[in-house]
């Protein structure tokens, strides 16, 4: 179903109507339906970087389902979930580190 | 039986999130004095799996040295460790890519350019700082958004199409409820409810695959 066909079967019951408004909430159903559903599942890959601790996660992340990791063989194998990663953390400096800073020479130091 | 037994950059990875963040964390295999963490566990330092040797480079206006390494698949941004050289040895951002008919030729670094070629000796090579594509993430996700009439909900958005019409019920409500007509409002309301809540439906019973016998 296009949304132009939903637009008409709204239009048919209340008349004209502003298509904008329309886009806003066949959209605000799909958000909806997203938080109560969770069966939408999508996958991202990324490089992953050399003293990089944290990635920043897309607007469109609701939950996360499986986190894996490329191994020599070229395959995704899937890697635990740290249940209480405040303990094992608790002492680390630089676990709030967000966002790596490109430098020069041998400078590999997170910022 | 597989004689290639699988490795894995290090055998001790984990993840754990926040908000809008997501951390790699693995076992902490080095010793370096004056590491910001004292744990276990520490940030991914293994080495990368891209590499390959310089065989030019030149010099660019503006503080920058290209090198030249046919079929190199790097990116802008991405981070280098370059070694063999008497001025470049160290950790980079390519900053400039180029090549040929698709081919990787050249990458761009910033550094000072006052050596005219050093990749024309041997033993010049490069190591990505990274993985490439080494992390993959499978999650849960809103659906698409729809911005054209022509755009079908199924395709664009990613939603089922069983719950069409349950869209249709959530604006009949939403517009209901706009008119002032609580009742008609509560009414669609519930039928969206119940849509989205009995999807998917199934009649049979039968939820598992019977896979005949070859």
């Amino acid at each position: 179903m296009t949304a132009k066909n939903i637009i008409e079967q709204i239009e048919k019951l209340f008349g004209r109507q502003q298509e904008q408004y329309m886009f806003q909430l066949i959209n605000d159903a799909l958000d909806d339906i997203a938080s109560h559903k969770r069966n939408f599942t999508s996958s991202k890959t990324t490089d992953l970087k050399k003293h990089q601790r944290w990635y920043s996660l897309d607007d469109d992340v609701v939950d996360i389902k499986r986190v894996e990791v490329l191994d020599t063989n070229d395959r995704y194998v899937m890697i635990p979930k740290l249940a209480d990663s405040h303990k094992i953390l608790r002492e680390d400096t630089d676990s709030n580190t967000a966002t790596w800073t490109a430098s020069t020479g041998s400078d590999d130091s997170l910022t | 039986m597989a004689t290639n037994k699988r490795t894995y950059p290090n055998s001790n990875f984990a993840w754990y999130n926040d908000e809008d963040r997501l951390a790699i964390v693995c076992e902490d295999t080095t010793s370096v004095s004056g590491e910001s963490t004292v744990e276990k566990y520490d940030s991914f330092q293994g080495a990368g799996n891209l590499s390959g040797n310089l065989t030019a480079s030149s010099t660019a206006a503006g503080g920058f040295v290209d090198f030249t390494s046919v079929g190199h698949t790097l990116a802008i941004g991405d981070r280098v460790a370059i070694s063999g050289t008497t001025s470049y040895d160290g950790n980079h951002a390519v900053t400039a890519v180029a090549d040929s008919f698709g081919v990787g030729t050249t990458f761009r670094i910033a550094a000072s350019n006052s050596e005219s070629n050093e990749g024309a000796s041997s033993g010049v090579t490069f190591t990505s700082l990274f993985i490439d594509n080494g992390l993959r993430i499978t999650y849960t996700a809103k659906y698409g958004t729809i911005d054209a009439q022509t755009e079908d909900l199924k395709t664009e958005a990613g939603l089922d199409s069983g719950l069409h019409p349950a869209v249709v019920c959530y604006i009949k409500s939403r517009m209901f409820e706009d008119a002032g007509d609580i009742q008609r409002a509560q009414y669609f309301r519930g039928m969206y409810d119940k849509m989205v809540k009995q999807y998917p439906l199934r009649k049979s019973g039968v939820r598992t695959l019977s896979v005949p016998r070859l």
